[in-house]
């Protein structure tokens, strides 16, 4: 990953997000103040973006990641994790690059 | 109504593996546990350059878990992390262990669903366990490791509600 925008909740990284243009990933925590990680996932996805969303989280509860799912998130890690892990799961959920 | 021993022995169990597991996958450190004690005076980690990370629990549960690092601990925790150290404490030794204790009482939540507990956010206390005061019915109890050759030790103050 080239550029990272950081945000410290989810009412700044709607903000930065904005039209989506640019972006080719969202990483989010569940926790987070003024905005918490479900509420942007299910804010993004209502604007119509497509973007794929991954969310990083202590949430590891069944029905907490259904409701991650339902929301919208392309995939789920759960913390502690080690690099290994979350390199999978971004080659996983990046879109793959088009070849000619 | 303070904790019966059976689930204060099932909090203690699950706080445990939480945090060692925080250490093995993210820093590939093994904790050593030293004597277990309850907390009185001037025990666990004290003096000005330790941080004390607190979590509040609501639920059938009511009360915090917390993690007390030496100052070498935090940084230690930190370089680890996010491959940061200044060689002080500053904000992103407290930023990392906030997530210290956000990632070790999330984990630690999450294998307590029988007690359908909520956590608040961490807040991090420039200082050691002795700079804590607890209610009377919620005694801490301690578990200390050692880390990096330092100490870390964690605080359970919980009651039944």
């Amino acid at each position: 990953m080239n550029d990272v925008v950081e945000a410290a909740d989810g009412v700044e990284a709607l903000a930065a997000f904005g039209d989506g243009t640019g972006f080719d990933l969202v990483l989010t925590d569940w926790n987070m103040p003024n905005m918490n990680g479900l509420e942007l996932v299910t804010e993004i996805r209502q604007r119509g973006h497509k973007h794929p969303i991954m969310m990083i989280t202590t949430e590891s509860e069944k029905a907490q990641v259904l409701r991650a799912i339902q929301a919208g998130v392309n995939d789920y890690l759960v913390k502690p994790f080690d690099q290994e892990m979350l390199t999978l799961k971004l080659e996983r959920v990046l879109p793959k690059p088009q070849t000619a | 109504m303070t904790l019966t021993v059976d689930t204060e022995s099932a909090v203690a169990e699950v706080l445990d593996r939480s945090i060692r597991n925080a250490f093995e996958t993210m820093l590939g450190e093994t904790l050593t546990e030293l004597p277990r004690s309850s907390l009185r005076p001037h025990e666990g980690n004290t003096g000005k350059k330790c941080l004390t990370v607190v979590v509040g629990l609501s639920g059938t549960l009511n009360g915090t878990l917390g993690m007390c690092l030496s100052g070498a601990a935090a940084r230690c925790w930190t370089k680890g992390l996010i491959d940061h150290d200044s060689g002080e404490i500053d904000q992103m030794v407290i930023d990392a262990v906030s997530e210290l204790g956000n990632i070790v009482v999330g984990g630690t939540k999450s294998h307590l669903e029988q007690f359908e507990l909520s956590m608040g956010f961490p807040s991090v206390v420039r200082g050691g366990v002795d700079k804590l005061g607890f209610n009377s019915d919620m005694t801490p109890v301690c578990t200390a490791y050692q880390l990096c050759g330092e100490t870390v030790t964690t605080l359970i103050s919980l009651s039944e509600a």
